[in-house]
């Protein structure tokens, strides 16, 4: 009995688990989730499906500290077939090593939809900037879809320096009369004492964003500002929403998982 | 000239903290084997104290287990149960992580049960209940150990600062001279694994406790 026991622990020991030196490495192997491959499944499905009049977009946020969560979220999602794909907004992992990075790529894993996500305060720390560059993507990046324009942006100011890039914001957003809609995408919503962002955004022609940080779903826009904010809760006990994009128009919904309305405040 | 001269002495100087701390983990390592044991030591008071009664001293030489590739550390048995240490581990510059240093101070729980085996035809004694935490601190510029005044405060906890949960199997080669394979976990993979619980078993082996730790390997050498 003793025997069988430690043979099983020495089995366990020699054939499980992996050698790290420290918690701060970032050779992370989870190609799964490299944005621009992401993308070009994205395009491979507008040139299957055609043109639609409207679609469905899955956003979800903050999964950090909760793959559970996260891998439920994604097979509610796998049993719909009127989502295209899934917009992840930011802190994936608490505190940037690769080990959390790994527990998130293997949840991911079990999603059968392309997925681009947006990086966030927490993914940046110890050195998430690294993993993120080298096995995620760009911190900035855009494409279209159905005649609509997705562009996200890194807005994670104490982190990175000079975020976000207005000028590259305005760039991406030229032509914005020719789509049908410019919906811009970041984990954290215009500070509140950098609002003047909202109206930016707007006047270079955005007309829709969203974000994710607050853990907790809201959807605002300014008073003066006509363009909508909206914030999706963290992942923890299965949160998530639904845009649904029309040519003129945009309908969002909170999923707890069951979906209702979102409603707008304006401020 | 002179900015040649100053790069000269950078050089220099970053060359010297290797081979000062590769000399210090090569002394820890190595200083078993120059000990010679005291047998006239008088009793101490501490001797009356059962849970503070230091049975021995050790040093170990550990690779692995997030603690560094060399984790050279020296350490107190107190009443042959409870292992208090603390040492320093060396990263080296590798293609996916900067050169660091690791400190550390680890508390260890020893069963005192062995189990002897033949194998062929040698004694091996193992001992399988070793449990313990390591408090690590690394020294790099992307990870701090205070939070930077940037931040408002608590705004984020250290990135530098972890504690590791550790289990060790030993081999006890003879009185004073073990091997050990170590698992770890870290602070953050045992609040993850506890918390999604379902989510390791479904994804990975061993009731998912391969999704959270990592190994390491290292040997103990006792000096009485």
């Amino acid at each position: 009995m003793i025997r069988c026991l430690f043979a099983s622990i020495f089995l366990f020991l020699i054939t499980s688990c992996k050698y790290a030196v420290s918690p701060w490495e970032t050779n992370l192997d989870c190609p799964q989730i490299w944005v621009p491959t992401n993308i070009e499944r994205i395009k491979q499905l507008e040139q299957s499906q055609g043109a639609k009049d409207h679609f469905k977009v899955a956003v979800l946020g903050d999964p950090q500290m909760w793959p559970g969560d996260l891998q439920t979220t994604l097979e509610i999602l796998n049993r719909r077939d009127d989502v295209d794909f899934i917009f992840l907004l930011g802190d994936l992992v608490e505190i940037g090593i690769k080990q959390e990075y790994e527990w998130i790529c293997k949840a991911l894993s079990h999603s059968n939809m392309p997925i681009v996500s947006v990086i966030g305060n927490h993914d940046s720390l110890s050195y998430g900037k690294e993993i993120w560059k080298e096995n995620i993507g760009p911190y900035d990046f855009s494409f279209e879809y159905q005649g609509t324009k997705f562009i996200a942006y890194n807005d994670n100011k104490y982190e990175f320096s000079n975020v976000p890039d207005r000028e590259w914001l305005a760039t991406e957003a030229q032509g914005f009369a020719t789509r049908n809609h410019t919906i811009g995408a970041s984990h954290i919503a215009p500070w509140d004492n950098d609002l003047d962002l909202s109206n930016y955004l707007k006047s270079v022609g955005f007309d829709h964003m969203i974000h994710a940080h607050l853990h907790r779903f809201d959807y605002w826009q300014l008073t003066n500002v006509d363009l909508p904010h909206y914030v999706v809760a963290d992942i923890k006990e299965v949160n998530f929403a639904i845009m649904t994009v029309y040519p003129n128009s945009i309908e969002i919904e909170n999923c707890t998982p069951d979906c209702t309305p979102a409603q707008m405040r304006t401020r | 000239m002179l900015i040649g001269k100053l790069y000269l002495f950078a050089a220099l100087k970053n060359h010297m903290t290797r081979i000062l701390v590769t000399s210090l983990l090569s002394l820890l390592g190595f200083v078993p084997l120059c000990h010679s044991e005291n047998t006239d030591r008088q009793p101490s008071i501490a001797d009356d104290i059962p849970w503070f009664n230091i049975t021995s001293h050790f040093s170990e030489l550990h690779s692995g287990s997030m603690m560094g590739m060399a984790h050279a550390s020296y350490g107190w048995e107190l009443s042959k149960r409870h292992n208090w240490s603390v040492g320093i581990g060396y990263v080296p510059e590798l293609s996916y992580h900067d050169e660091m240093y690791i400190f550390s101070g680890r508390y260890r729980y020893q069963r005192g049960s062995m189990y002897e085996f033949s194998v062929l035809n040698q004694q091996v004694r193992i001992r399988p209940g070793s449990f313990g935490m390591t408090f690590i601190s690394g020294r790099d510029n992307d990870i701090y150990r205070e939070l930077p005044d940037k931040y408002p405060d608590g705004y984020y906890y250290s990135t530098a600062r972890r504690l590791i949960f550790n289990y060790q199997l030993n081999l006890l080669v003879n009185s004073r001279l073990e091997i050990y394979w170590d698992l770890s976990a870290l602070d953050v993979g045992v609040v993850n694994y506890i918390r999604n619980n379902k989510f390791y078993r479904d994804n990975y082996r061993f009731l998912g406790l391969d999704g959270i730790f990592t190994y390491g390997f290292g040997t103990r050498w006792r000096f009485k």
